[in-house]
């Protein structure tokens, strides 16, 4: 049953030229993917162009898949660079020192108004939070990926996603409570000292 | 005063050892900035809680598809999630989606006339069906029911139905039409808004109405890739005015 495949086993026939095999993965990793974008970016239109990236660039390399890391883990990295890629690109990082002119589009959720607010607002405050924090905070607590595989993904130490978790958790409720984070080039931990360890 | 900021991440999520927690609880005891901090933390935690996933937009994953086509020299068929984002996109346009689930068996290449020749299920009869063999011999065959007017639960029927009836191999008695012109005719109109490929393993190809617009209905079976049994069937109903898409169906075998 092809649906049933594990993802290694599905690269393997891919890089094997049944390409056919890429679309599977696709399939499966469309939504995590898309998601992840779009809240790193905050906007449709980059999420879709990061989203059509990512997977682009992952066909491209999949023969660079050595399968030491989960298939997952690696397409989520190959997707991080591409939106760190596109925030270059198009000027929009640090997104502190975005001005307002540029809000995340309203999910489509028209029945579900209080929601979608609500939702538009944690986007809003999320995108105040410098990229690196923000990451961590969309790979663990919006994709519930463990400590571990964030780390794995975001090519850092544990203990480096452990902090700039808390670090970028308090950045977002400051800037949900309408504290302007724009001074502030980068968010407030409890300890500069741990900052630099 | 160093702050145990590593350790409070896991506080909030529950993640820490007794040991670590007791640790981080005489801190806090001591510390009012990472009192305060860990409230802010657990209300980021709540808020990011409500950020809902998104559906992929329609139409995001075609210039990937178009990749795997192109390298997959020779291969016929498109993934099947392409043709879904399609036909979702355009049918939720026209506010006229009717996504029906249905059911077939896998049909192999000798099953397949035998399913052509079946009749419909929910729907009015299918006619006679002189000139099939030829039809059947080039993949185009189409089959008249000027009085049939399918609903989303008939595209279940006519699944269903040629499901069951794949065993028959004698052609109703009628009047049956098959017009090989119109007939391309009609599979041009199932391809022409992008979704589908000329490819496609067409098992049933229907002259209709659907909801009382006149349409084409396709029948088909999707293979994950050449030489590889099929898994999915999807029915396509298009308008015969415009080719605009009236309703599918998808379901993996």
């Amino acid at each position: 049953m092809p649906d049933g495949e594990r993802d290694e086993d599905l690269v393997r026939r891919a890089v094997s030229g049944e390409h056919s095999a890429f679309g599977i993965l696709v399939e499966r990793h469309e939504r995590r993917v898309y998601n992840l974008a779009l809240r790193m970016t905050g906007h449709e239109e980059d999420a879709r162009d990061a989203t059509q990236e990512a997977f682009l660039t992952a066909l491209r390399k999949l023969s660079s898949f050595r399968g030491e890391a989960a298939f997952t883990t690696w397409m989520h990295r190959v997707t991080v660079n591409t939106c760190y890629d596109l925030l270059r690109k198009r000027r929009r990082a640090p997104l502190l020192e975005r001005s307002e002119e540029h809000e995340p589009e309203p999910p489509a959720a028209p029945d579900h108004a209080d929601a979608t607010d609500l939702s538009i607002d944690v986007q809003r405050a999320l995108l105040r939070v410098p990229p690196d924090y923000r990451i961590v905070m969309i790979l663990h607590d919006v994709q519930d990926l463990p400590y571990e595989e964030v780390a794995a993904i975001v090519g850092v130490p544990v203990g480096t996603v452990k902090s700039r978790l808390h670090r970028g958790r308090v950045a977002l409720a400051r800037a949900l409570r309408g504290r302007s984070e724009r001074e502030r080039p980068e968010p407030p931990g409890p300890s500069d000292q741990a900052r630099s360890r | 005063m160093t702050h145990p900021e590593e350790l409070l991440a896991g506080y909030v999520d529950g993640a820490l050892t007794e040991e670590e927690r007791a640790e981080v609880d005489a801190h806090l005891a001591t510390c009012r900035t990472c009192r305060e901090e860990m409230e802010l933390s657990t209300l980021a935690v709540a808020a990011l809680a409500e950020l809902p996933e998104q559906p992929v937009p329609l139409g995001v994953m075609n210039p990937v598809a178009a990749e795997i086509r192109r390298r997959s020299a020779g291969a016929a068929a498109a993934p099947w999630w392409g043709r879904l984002q399609w036909a979702a996109g355009l049918a939720a346009a026209t506010a006229l989606v009717a996504v029906v689930a249905v059911a077939l068996p896998r049909l192999g290449e000798e099953e397949r006339g035998a399913a052509l020749r079946s009749e419909a299920g929910g729907a009015t009869p299918t006619e006679s069906v002189p000139g099939a063999d030829a039809a059947l011999a080039r993949g185009v065959f189409l089959e008249i029911q000027p009085d049939a007017d399918y609903s989303a639960e008939d595209l279940e029927a006519l699944a269903n139905g040629a499901a069951q009836r794949t065993g028959l191999s004698a052609v109703a008695p009628g009047a049956a039409t098959v017009a090989d012109a119109e007939a391309d005719a009609a599979k041009a109109c199932l391809v022409e808004p992008g979704g589908l490929t000329e490819g496609d393993r067409l098992v049933r190809l229907i002259r209709a109405r659907f909801d009382g617009k006149p349409a084409y209905l396709g029948v088909y079976l999707e293979s994950p890739g050449a030489d590889r049994p099929p898994n999915r069937v999807v029915i396509w109903v298009v308008a015969t005015k415009d080719c605009r898409i009236l309703s599918f169906s998808s379901k993996p075998l």
